[in-house]
Formats: structure tokens, sequence, C-alpha cells
């Protein structure tokens, strides 16, 4: 087929075209004219764009990726873990009670991310418990990580000084947000954490 | 009850709701992108799910989450929160601002928050996104990204180009990238599987567990490093704990301290070294270096040849296919099946060599050496300790003291020079009966027996004699003080 300048507006139908249109607009400035305008406004386009609230589509995004074939996300089971999964059914049939007791009142369902106030002072509670607990272990220790310079002393000392810098951030985050489930709970792993570091301290040292 | 369990009960258990209001606000917004336009998102306290599609539009999806003491203030608080989506510089920026809180007055204590993102993006779109306090999971990225989270789990799966993640205090799980990967924890394990390209991974209180991946590089300080089918050469660095390197298609380096080594089927040349720690290594195509202070060596079938240093432990390897080198303290060494010479140096310790290809040279203190089937030449040097050699087929020099001295040597017709010397104990010396020797023994308080004839000359005395055996083609000179010399056919 030859190309000619009646064919141009055929291109923004049947894009095949355009390669055609290309070859025919080096000998035609009016196409190559028309081709360049084209071109500019199709730059130019996409800026022009503005955002726009859809409320309406995630629902059908999620159901499509939710048909989507899904792949199995490789998790350990830890007590973390089943202590967030166990608090977010319980925290979730709490709320559903609570929302179905009080369900003349309208208001938006209690959510699974965060503690109520019991929980919260039982937590706290416990928090203290475990960091007087820590406060105990850190005394034992002490000495061994002040007095052996042996590398491995050393990379517990290190570990321990992570630690003791992600507690105070965390502390620190928790302060501002402290109803908040997923920081309470990355806080107790962090104490966690210490306690087992400082257990294997004094562990090795008693076995020396 | 321990403390853990009573903090796990304490968020279990005691749930009933009161006092507490909660408010969910959803924030929905279409965005269309400029072709490969990079997305950057800048969050905290809140998970992140990343999706990704073939068109232009970036879909954003968040729900934010209150509570409060009162109804209003959650309302109040989880209404100021704002997501702002702009473009910044070349990026479209998503960003969420909290309001300020101020203790005792709007916003203070009471309050808590957290937002979730589902965002749908371009897959051509390179990501930027920095978060912290919650979950970061990408699928499906079909171009380069930064992510950097902490204190939640980060998982990337199925991304094409080069992809650099950073986490602190969580987990990181990387699978299927077309592309490089350059990974960086803190105290969290890191688990990767088919990568395509290289991989940098650092990682410092943390398990790592790496398979199918181009080769690299892996730093861990206090951490289990474990690599499976590598498709290059890959150096690993940690300590205190172990490392087990199986199926790289490359030369390997593992530099630990303190923790076990495993190579297993290496393509190329095995680098290992640790330190009061078992190094075994197994099915290597190119040489192995072992350097490993105060650790037992073990190792089987190495088509290079082997260099192998180590004090107060076990060595234990056989089937090298060129020549092996020893040298330890303190420990039992234990070759079998070498192609090459051997040469292994130690103290008080145990030295057996078996089926040897070329040369065998000990220099041991203290410790026996026991050697059989012996193609080249043996030259031993020990002492207070017994030494064994069967089955020799070069010349045999061994210089003992306070220790016996057994030989035989097989080589019938060809005969090879034998020369012996020891004290305190008996030298016995077994030749083929067409074996010829000129004869030159010597001893003080013992005796001198041939059980083959021999043709003396010279000087006859209880304790020295010189003479031929056959054509005496060959020196034989054993040396003894208060010990017997023998010579057996």
């Amino acid at each position: 087929m030859k190309f000619e300048c009646k064919d141009l507006e055929r291109c923004l139908e049947v894009p095949e075209l355009m390669a055609d249109a290309s070859e025919h607009a080096r000998d035609c400035a009016a196409c190559r004219r028309e081709l360049w305008i084209w071109s500019e406004m199709s730059n130019v386009a996409s800026s022009l764009r503005e955002q726009w609230d859809t409320p309406e589509l995630w629902p059908k995004i999620q159901a499509q990726l939710a048909a989507q074939p899904k792949r199995k996300p490789v998790r350990r089971l830890d007590w973390r873990l089943l202590g967030a999964v166990a608090a977010l059914l319980l925290v979730a049939a709490a709320g559903a009670l609570s929302w179905y007791q009080t369900r003349s009142h309208p208001r938006s369902a209690p959510s699974s991310d965060f503690l109520t106030e019991q929980t919260l002072r039982e937590v706290e509670q416990a928090e203290q418990s475990y960091a007087r607990s820590i406060d105990k272990l850190s005394k034992l220790a002490q000495p061994k990580i002040e007095n052996a310079g042996t590398p491995l002393i050393a990379a517990y000392r290190e570990k321990l000084v992570l630690l003791d810098s992600a507690i105070a951030d965390m502390k620190s985050s928790v302060g501002q947000n402290r109803f908040n489930t997923h920081l309470q709970l990355e806080l107790a792993a962090l104490y966690k954490q210490k306690q087992e570091t400082l257990q294997e301290i004094v562990r090795r040292e008693q076995k020396n | 009850m321990n403390k853990r369990t009573s903090l796990c009960l304490a968020l279990f258990l005691a749930l009933p709701a009161f006092g507490r209001e909660d408010y969910t606000r959803n924030f929905d917004k279409t965005v269309t992108m400029q072709a490969a336009q990079r997305l950057r998102v800048e969050h905290k306290f809140g998970d992140i799910v990343v999706h990704t599609h073939a068109n232009p539009e970036l879909v954003i999806h968040a729900v934010i989450r209150t509570s409060a003491s009162d109804a209003k203030e959650a309302r109040r608080y989880a209404e100021s929160v704002r997501i702002t989506v702009e473009p910044a510089g070349s990026d479209m920026l998503i960003e969420t601002v909290y309001p300020k809180q101020e203790a005792g007055g709007w916003f203070g204590r009471n309050v808590s928050y957290s937002v979730n993102f589902e965002i749908l993006m371009p897959d051509s779109s390179p990501l930027a996104l920095r978060n912290s306090f919650g979950a970061v999971s990408v699928n499906d990225l079909k171009a380069s990204s930064e992510i950097a989270t902490s204190h939640g789990r980060l998982e990337f799966r199925n991304g094409r180009g080069n992809q650099r993640l950073e986490n602190s205090f969580a987990p990181i799980s990387v699978s299927g990238i077309a592309g490089e990967l350059d990974l960086s924890d803190t105290n969290g394990d890191i688990d990767i599987a088919d990568v395509t390209g290289g991989i940098d991974v650092r990682d410092r209180f943390g398990k790592v567990t790496v398979s199918r991946t181009g080769g690299g590089k892996i730093v861990d300080g206090n951490g289990a490093v474990r690599a499976n089918t590598i498709s290059g050469p890959l150096n690993i660095t940690t300590s205190f704990a172990p490392v087990n390197a199986n199926d790289i298609k490359g030369n390997l380096i593992v530099h630990n301290q303190n923790g076990d080594i495993e190579a297993i089927a290496v393509k190329g040349a095995a680098e290992l070294l640790t330190g009061f720690a078992l190094v075994h290594f197994e099915n290597v195509a190119g040489p192995v270096t072992v350097h490993a202070g105060n650790s037992g060596i073990r190792g089987h079938n190495v088509q290079g040849s082997a260099i192998l240093q180590n004090s107060f432990a076990p060595v234990d390897v056989s089937e090298i296919r060129k020549d092996a080198s020893v040298t330890s303290q303190n420990g039992n060494v234990s070759l079998a099946d070498v192609g090459e010479g051997v040469t292994v140096k130690t103290s008080f310790g145990l030295v057996k060599a078996e089926r040897v290809g070329g040369a065998l040279r000990v220099e041991n203190q203290n410790g026996g050496v026991n050697a059989s089937s012996i193609k080249g030449g043996v030259n031993v040097k020990t002492s207070f300790s017994g030494v064994n050699l069967d089955a020799v087929g070069g010349s045999v020099e061994v210089e003992n003291q306070n220790g016996s001295v057994q030989v035989n040597s097989t080589r019938g017709k060809v005969c090879e020079p034998i020369s012996i010397r020891t004290s305190f104990a008996p030298v016995q010396v077994r030749i083929p009966s067409d074996g010829g020797y000129t004869v030159s023994a010597k001893t003080s308080f013992g005796n001198i027996h041939s059980d083959l004839p021999m043709l003396v000359s010279g000087l006859l005395t209880q304790d020295s004699v010189n003479g031929k055996i056959g054509s005496g083609a060959c020196p034989m000179n054993l040396i003894n003080q208060n010990g017997n010399i023998d010579i057996l056919k």
C-alpha cells in the first residue's frame, strides 16, 4: 500500500501504520509537521494529567490480585508471630464484641493494630518486669563483658550496644504511639534478644 | 511463669476492649506516572505492599487507623494524617505526614496510629522506598529499586533489574531477581533465592541463607551462612557461627573465626580459614588451601593440590589428585590416595600416609610415622616414636631418635637407596630376596642380623658390618645406638 497524506489520521487507530507515516513524512513537509505536533502533544499530555481520587478502584484491584495464584511466603513460626496472630484474633474478637454491645452508637470498627487500655497496662507492667530481669542479668554478665578481651566477648559487647540503641529508639517511638501493637511486639522482641544474649554470655562463662 | 510467657499472655489474653475508640479512614488516589519515572515512598508506622502492572497509573490505597480515648480525638487525628502524592524533582513522591504530637496536649500520649499502604505501580518505574516500624513487600517490579526499612519484615519477589535492599532488626526474604542484588541487614535473618546476577550481602548478627544465585560476597558479623548452588565465585566472611557452602560453581573463599566450615562441590579453588572449629571439604575441582588454628581438618576428593595448616587437632584427608602439604602441631595427620607428593610437618601427633603417588616427606617431633604404598621416595625425620614404612617404591631416608624403624621395600630387582638412623630402639629392613645392596650397618649395645646372604668385607665385629647383598647396586646405611639391626626378606 502506498501511504498518502489522507492516511495520516488512520495512524491514530492503527498504530502499525506509523512506520509508513514516518517514511512518507520524510518527503512530505505537511505530514512531517503534523507528526511532530502529535509527538509533542503526547510528551506534554502525561505531565498535564492530574491525579484523581479513586475510592472505588482498589477493591477491584484487590479482587484481581487475590485471584492471581499465590506464592507461599516462607515464614518461620516463632513466638512473636504466634503472639501477633493470637493477639490479632483476640483483639479482633474483643473488638467485635465491643462493637456488638455498642452498635447503637455507630463508630469505626476496632482495629487489631492497637492495644486496649487494659492490655497496654499489662504489657507495660510485663515490660517493666522484663527490664528488671534484664538488669539483673546485666549485672551478672557485666564483669565478663568488661574484663574479658576475647573476640567473642567483643562481639557480644557490640551486639548489646546495638540492641540498647535499638531499644532506646523503639522506646522513643513507642512513647508517641503507645497502643500500636506492632511497636510493642517489636520492643518485646528486642528485650527478648537482649535477655538471650546476656544469658548466652553468662552460660558461656559458667562453661569456662 | 517466665517473663516472656507473661508478656505474651498480656498480649494475648487480657483484651476486654474498654476505654478506647478506634477510627479508620481510607485514602485512595490514582495518578499517571511518566515512562520510567521513579516512585519514591517515605513512610513509617505501617506496612507497605507494592504490586505492579504494565500500565502507567499509580494506584494508592492506604488505610489510616487511629486509636484514642474518645471517638472524636481518634477521628480528628486520623483526619490530620496527611498522605501527599506529588512530583518531587523527577520522582513521584508518596509521603505520610503525621501530626506533631505534644505531650499533654492535643494528640498526646493517648493517641496511637498506623497507616498501611497497598500500592499498584507501573512495573517499569524504579522504586525508592523508605519505611520504619512496618513490613514491606514488593512484588513483580521490573526496574531497579532501593528499599530501606527497619523493625519490619522486608520481602521482595520476582524482580528485574538491580535491587538494593536494607533492613535492621527484622528479616529480609528475596526470591526471583533477574539482576544484581545488594542487601544489608543488622540483626535480622536473610533468605535469598533465585537471583541471576551477583550478590553483595552484609549482616551483623543474623543468619544468611542463599541459594541459586550468582557469585558475590557475603559478610556477616556473627551469623551462620548457608550458600547453595551459586553460579560464580563466592567470598564468605563471618565469625562464631558455621558456614555451609554447597555446589559453588567458581572459587570459594571463606574467612571464619570460631565457626565450622563445610565446603562441598566447589568447581574452582577453595580457600578456607577458621579457628577453634572444624573444616570439612569434599569434591573440590581446584586446589584447596586451609588455615585452621586449633581446628580439625577433614577432606575428600580434591582435583587440585591441597595446602593444609592447623594445630592441636587432627587432619584427615583423602583422594587429593595432585600434591598435598600439611603443616600441623599437636595433631594426628592422616592422608590417603594422594596423586602426587606429600609433605607433612607436625609434632606430637601420628602421621599416617597411604597410597601416595609421589614422594613422601615427613618432619615430625615426638610422633610416629606410618606410611604404606608410597610410589616415590620417603624422607622421615622424627623422634621418640616408631616409624613404619611399608611398600615404598623409592628411596628411603629415616632419621629417628629413641624410636623403632621398620621398612618394607618391595621394589624387587630395581633397588633404591636406604638410609636409616635411630637410637634406643630396633631397626628392621625387609627387602626382596633378589635385591642388591651394599650394606653398611653399625650399632652399639645391639646385634646385627641378616636373613639374606651377605658377602662381608673389612673388620668383622658384633656391632658393625660392611658387605654386599646380591649385586650391591644400591647403598643401605643403617646406624643405630643401643638397638638391634635386622635385615629381613
